[in-house]
């Protein structure tokens, strides 16, 4: 390939990650309004905030750590920085050292003969907020806002990096001895942020009054499910550019697009996965969940999240099937989590991303073994990758997403005082009413047996009770 | 029409491996070292203000309700 050939490819590769990092961007207007809908009316704008002031987070800890330890930590928890796997000394200094992606270094500066550095880390900001917007949910309407940004800068800057760098990556310790697979992050987005958001829930605890004496589940209100399921669909949409990011065009090679893994794929593939598994996911969450809205559109998001993984390379018919019962398994393990662990998780985030993330990685394991894994050694996927993959990821997500919550507990700055609960998070951290045109309608709670009834009352008894 | 040296220009980013604001084009140099610990140092404080003033935000209101809920 001449020379030019090779800058108009730069070209194209740059206006392709700037318009794919342009569209994530829906993604975390979904999550917002999502997340919000999902609140009690007293709730809606510390929730709101959370999810802008994620963006001033885990931006800065990306740009000054976590692009460094993705190229850095490719070889476990150890700074070598080797991704060609062959303990080159050379690029260890140079991934590790004074050179690329350094915050001072000339690649993360305008520097007119590297186009790509800039969008390919901006790509990675957006899947970073992704991880932080998804644990995001689990936590409302009872975390301090301060105690989550702590929380999503370490999994959103750091934890899911590492993941990144040890299995999304063709020089991560998983690919390149396991042959770890999973194109599109089911495990190393999604499963991390699930599982980490886990590991805080224990720390957390529930909302005052979510289960009763007798060991039932109350039910909260959304304040506007409609709002909800609008923000899903915009969710929705902005994953096709998530799906996009997940490519790499390498003309000159492959003629078209590589994975991250620099094996060869298409746009045209991945179009055809996440377009049939949203198809199967709605099916399967309308049937199994018996037509709940909040379910039929959280399967769709589950059905995408379980073929991620191998969204390359699943003929069309087999996403679809696979979304389908994958929807139905998110609900199943939403409805075990909620009501039999008693774990509160305000949006069954940890089912929908924590477990259809890595049943993902399992599923790929089962239905496309012994694919190439990588572009740059010869290994194939397997099962058995596949599961030293899970195991090894939900480790590093579940400790660190325990441990550090259990320090802010600690320190008592992980939840916000019961009084401030009851009365709504809004007032205390704004002092002010954002709707002061409407007022506050009693505020109704669903109880084990399906009645509903005032919540005010419930849950008075339920903070007496638990003093 | 042009008055921007293209040739001149893009031979001395060139000679240099590129270039970066305000210094040397390649490896480490003292500003950009000093701007990135000025932005590191400017994103713990955030952090750490975020913290202070939402933990004092949550006691007054706690202590203002405490009648009302106990």
């Amino acid at each position: 390939m001449d020379i030019a050939a090779v800058a108009t490819d730069g070209i194209l590769t740059e206006a392709y990650y700037y318009f794919t990092v342009a569209i994530m961007w829906l993604l975390h207007v979904g999550f917002m309004t999502y997340e919000a809908g999902v609140s009690r009316r007293k709730n809606i704008m510390s929730t709101a905030m959370k999810n802008i002031m994620t963006i001033a987070v885990v931006t800065p800890t990306f740009y000054y750590v976590g692009f460094w330890v993705y190229f850095c930590m490719q070889e476990g928890l150890k700074f070598t920085g080797t991704p060609d796997g062959n303990g080159n000394a050379g690029e260890a200094a140079y991934y590790c050292g004074e050179g690329y992606v350094v915050p001072w270094d000339a690649s993360m500066s305008p520097n007119i003969g590297d186009n790509l550095t800039g969008v390919f880390w901006a790509a990675f900001v957006l899947f970073s907020w992704t991880t932080g917007s998804i644990m995001s949910g689990s936590v409302l309407e009872r975390i301090r806002i301060s105690a989550y940004l702590w929380l999503t800068a370490l999994m959103g800057g750091i934890v899911w990096v590492i993941a990144a760098a040890w299995g999304w990556s063709y020089g991560g310790w998983l690919t390149i001895h396991f042959g770890y697979h999973d194109f599109a992050a089911s495990g190393v987005v999604h499963g991390i942020a699930g599982i980490f958001a886990l590991g805080v829930l224990f720390n957390l605890g529930p909302r005052i009054g979510r289960y009763d004496a007798n060991g039932g589940t109350r039910a909260f209100k959304p304040h506007n499910l409609h709002l909800t399921l609008m923000g899903l669909m915009i969710i929705f949409t902005g994953f096709y550019a998530f799906y996009a990011a997940c490519l790499y065009i390498q003309a000159d090679t492959t003629g078209g697009y590589v994975n991250i893994y620099f094996v060869p794929a298409t746009l045209s593939a991945i179009t055809f996965t996440i377009t049939m598994a949203f198809a199967g996911g709605f099916a399967g969450g309308y049937i199994f969940a018996k037509g709940d809205p909040f379910w039929t559109l959280s399967g769709g998001l589950a059905g995408v999240v379980a073929v991620s993984a191998g969204a390359d390379i699943y003929s069309p018919s087999l996403t679809f099937v696979l979304a389908f019962f994958s929807a139905g398994l998110a609900y199943l393990a939403g409805n075990w989590i909620e009501q039999k662990a008693r774990i509160d998780d305000a949006v069954g985030a940890v089912s929908v991303h924590g477990v259809m993330g890595f049943w993902g990685v399992l599923l790929l394991g089962i239905f496309a073994g012994g694919f190439p894994a990588s572009g740059v050694v010869d290994v194939k996927t397997s099962f058995l990758g596949q599961l030293v993959g899970a195991a090894a990821l939900i480790a590093l997500a579940f400790f660190t997403g325990y441990i550090a919550s259990w320090i802010l507990k600690k320190l008592n700055l992980l939840r916000v005082p019961p009084e401030v609960e009851l009365e709504g998070l809004d007032m205390a951290e704004f002092e002010t009413d954002f709707f002061p045109e409407f007022g506050r309608a009693d505020e109704p709670i669903v109880n084990a047996d399906g009645s509903e009834e005032p919540a005010a009352g419930v849950l008075q008894g339920a903070y007496r009770d638990n003093r | 029409m042009n008055t921007f040296p293209y040739d001149s220009f893009n031979e001395a980013v060139e000679a240099a491996g590129g270039y970066s604001t305000w210094g040397a084009p390649t490896g480490t140099n003292g500003t950009m070292v000093f701007l990135a610990l000025i932005g590191i140092a400017i994103s713990v404080f955030s952090a750490v203000m975020v913290t202070l003033r939402e933990d004092a935000l949550l006691n007054h209101a706690a202590d203002r309700l405490a009648e009302k809920y106990n």
